[in-house]
């Protein structure tokens, strides 16, 4: 180490590779914004287990006083603590079973929805100021006096907003879903009730992990336009990239509305605004494309079995990926996205 | 050996102003070339221009690349330092090494951490918490951790206190510069930067006036404390400048007469920078 320390410097080392530089520059991102993107996913989950702590207490206690202790099974009433559930769930009908079953896992699926919802909001701004706050604050002249390219420089932000921070909150909804679990666990346990029949057995930590998984391309690709036209915003506005990003859209929104311009296409106006305006604002949310594809899914199927590969198929539809608006999002996102790595070339003041 | 910098015939205009028109200039290599220039003269325009920053009309040659189209490959090569205080305020100490360590394949390590340990800057402070002088100590020592072939300097000491400003040129001096280097400043402190000035370049309304090594700075302009008798004389001369001192004496500029014809009129001396660009820009603000 030292005998290296101490010779004499060579004239320059290897230029490291671009994916060793991209590396660094989504390190550099996450320097800068890891209490968002890691802080607050988590903070919103540990809200939320507070208050499932603070509800399953105030139901425990309101159970103990109002029933002294005992429920009512089958027409009999028995003492909670005397209730033999393994005999239960060994009568329990094929039916009955299946749905405790989809019960506990979609139970537990939902307990981490609270880490992506604000994650959805996180990546929003961080989106929107991505472009914008190193030219405010003029650290810009710092990142562009080392050998980064601006399309470097540009990718980066754009894969810490869409594969970094959602893989990040998909962690911190992974742990919300552990952290109810034991919640459940421990009430369980206090009402002398077997929590490893009654929870963990009927888990299906794999399913729901894989589902969560298969989740994060379609986002990625859904959520291009509205990455590509926040990183437009934020290369090209002077400051205030928030009022652009969201008037331009809106406005150009009213227009099509008030004369009717859809006319000419056989459209209606609502088609502009889910298909442009709703495009380029909100699907960076996660699960904001479900309204586009919940028809295709279960459509015409009033009487929905939600069980829990239904609800993953919504979170993460097969049929996203022949859904031409996402496709068709996506290029329009990446021709963004370049526009926002050209702008930035010479946009360097303020 | 080739020129740093060739720039011929650089024009920029903004919407109300021309900061660069035809400006032509070379800087060889192994020189520290101050650039100096009253506000809006088109010094930062320039230094941009050399920087791949903005775009422009002419040639320039910044290494044997063109700053407009090889900036990214250019910037192996050069460092700078626009403006004093633009590290972002949440990085760190150890952050800002390991980043510039991780994209710059001519940063030593252990050098920054030589700098650095001549400071009261430790490893997890942040930027943030930093005075402005402190910010330019970090900035600095990172930029000369990198080897690099030129080092431009826009205003780099701007708003520091004198112990601070002299610090940074004397670090610059003893530590960095060698002939292989080659440094560019901008600064209204000439003054302070004129003794390590191996060059200057005048800049005014756009047009490079004055370029020239400081020695033959010394043997082209005299200035002499005219006594009073001898005044009709000495204006006789066409001095570029002259202003009145007390007692009856005039100070006067000359720019290209004898030293034998310029002693017979009075004391004569090496003028400063600071003088010669108060004379050049005469009516820059009139």
């Amino acid at each position: 180490m030292n005998a290296i320390v101490n010779s004499p410097r060579p004239a320059a080392r290897v230029a490291p590779h671009p994916t060793h530089v991209l590396k660094m520059l989504v390190k550099r991102e996450m320097w800068e914004s890891w209490s968002q993107f890691i802080r607050a996913p988590l903070v919103a989950g540990a809200v939320f287990l507070l208050f499932t702590i603070i509800g399953g207490g105030a139901g425990q206690m309101a159970f103990l006083r109002h029933t002294s202790g005992e429920i009512e099974i089958n027409g009999q009433r028995m003492q909670l603590s005397q209730v033999n559930w393994t005999e239960l769930l060994s009568k329990a009908s094929p039916s009955d079973m299946a749905q405790f079953h989809d019960v506990v896992n979609l139970a537990t699926v939902f307990s981490g929805v609270w880490p992506l919802l604000v994650f959805g909001v996180v990546v929003f701004f961080y989106l929107l100021g991505s472009l914008s706050d190193d030219r405010r604050d003029r650290s810009i002249l710092f990142w562009k006096s080392l050998p980064v390219s601006d399309t470097a420089m540009v990718l980066s932000k754009l894969v810490t907003a869409l594969v970094v921070a959602p893989l990040l909150a998909l962690a911190a909804a992974l742990v919300v879903m552990l952290g109810s679990g034991l919640i459940v666990t421990v009430l369980l346990a206090i009402n002398h009730a077997n929590p490893f029949t009654l929870y963990w057995a009927q888990l299906d930590p794999l399913t729901i992990l894989a589902g969560l998984v298969a989740w994060l391309p379609g986002y990625i690709l859904w959520a291009l336009p509205t990455a590509g036209w926040l990183m437009l915003c934020s290369a090209w506005a002077r400051n205030k990239p928030l009022l652009w990003a969201i008037l331009v859209p809106c406005i150009a929104g009213l227009l099509v509305s008030w004369f009717d311009l859809l006319r000419i296409f056989n459209l209606e106006s609502s088609w502009f605004w889910n298909n442009v305006v709703g495009r380029l604002l909100t699907s960076a949310w996660p699960g904001s494309n479900i309204a586009s594809t919940i028809d295709a899914h279960v459509g015409g199927t009033p009487n929905l079995h939600l069980d829990l590969p239904t609800v993953l198929g919504i979170v993460a539809p097969r049929a996203l990926y022949t859904s031409p608006s996402l496709w068709i999002g996506a290029v329009a996102g990446i021709a963004m996205i370049i526009a926002a790595i050209r702008l930035r070339r010479w946009n360097v003041e303020g | 050996m080739n020129a740093v910098i060739k720039a011929q015939h650089l024009r920029k205009a903004y919407k109300n102003t021309l900061a660069l028109d035809d400006a032509s200039f070379t800087i060889a290599p192994g020189r520290i070339v101050g650039l100096i220039g009253p506000n809006g003269a088109g010094k930062t325009t320039a230094l941009k221009a050399i920087l791949g920053l903005v775009p422009f009309e002419g040639q320039l040659d910044v290494l044997g690349r063109d700053p407009r189209t090889q900036r990214d490959d250019l910037m192996n090569d050069v460092c700078f330092i626009a403006d004093v205080a633009v590290l972002p305020r949440w990085i760190r100490v150890r952050q800002a090494a390991e980043f510039v360590e991780g994209v710059h394949p001519r940063f030593d390590r252990a050098r920054f951490e030589r700098f650095i340990a001549n400071t009261k800057l430790t490893p997890n402070m942040r930027v943030s918490e930093m005075s402005k002088g402190m910010i330019v100590q970090l900035h600095l020592a990172l930029v000369m951790a990198i080897d690099a072939r030129l080092l431009v300097l826009d205003e780099p000491t701007l708003g520091l206190d004198i112990l601070y400003r002299r610090e940074f040129y004397q670090r610059l001096l003893e530590d960095y510069f060698d002939e292989d280097k080659t440094i560019l400043i901008t600064t209204h402190q000439v003054e302070e930067v004129e003794h390590i000035l191996t060059d200057v370049m005048f800049i005014q309304g756009g047009k490079v006036v004055l370029d020239a090594p400081m020695d033959v700075l010394g043997e082209r302009f005299t200035e002499v404390l005219v006594n009073a008798d001898r005044l009709d004389a000495a204006r006789a001369l066409k001095p570029i400048n002259e202003r009145a001192m007390p007692f009856g004496k005039t100070v006067m500029l000359f720019d290209s007469v004898p030293a034998e014809t310029l002693n017979t009129l009075g004391e004569t001396r090496t003028p400063g920078v600071a003088d010669l660009f108060v004379a050049t820009m005469k009516g820059t603000y009139a």
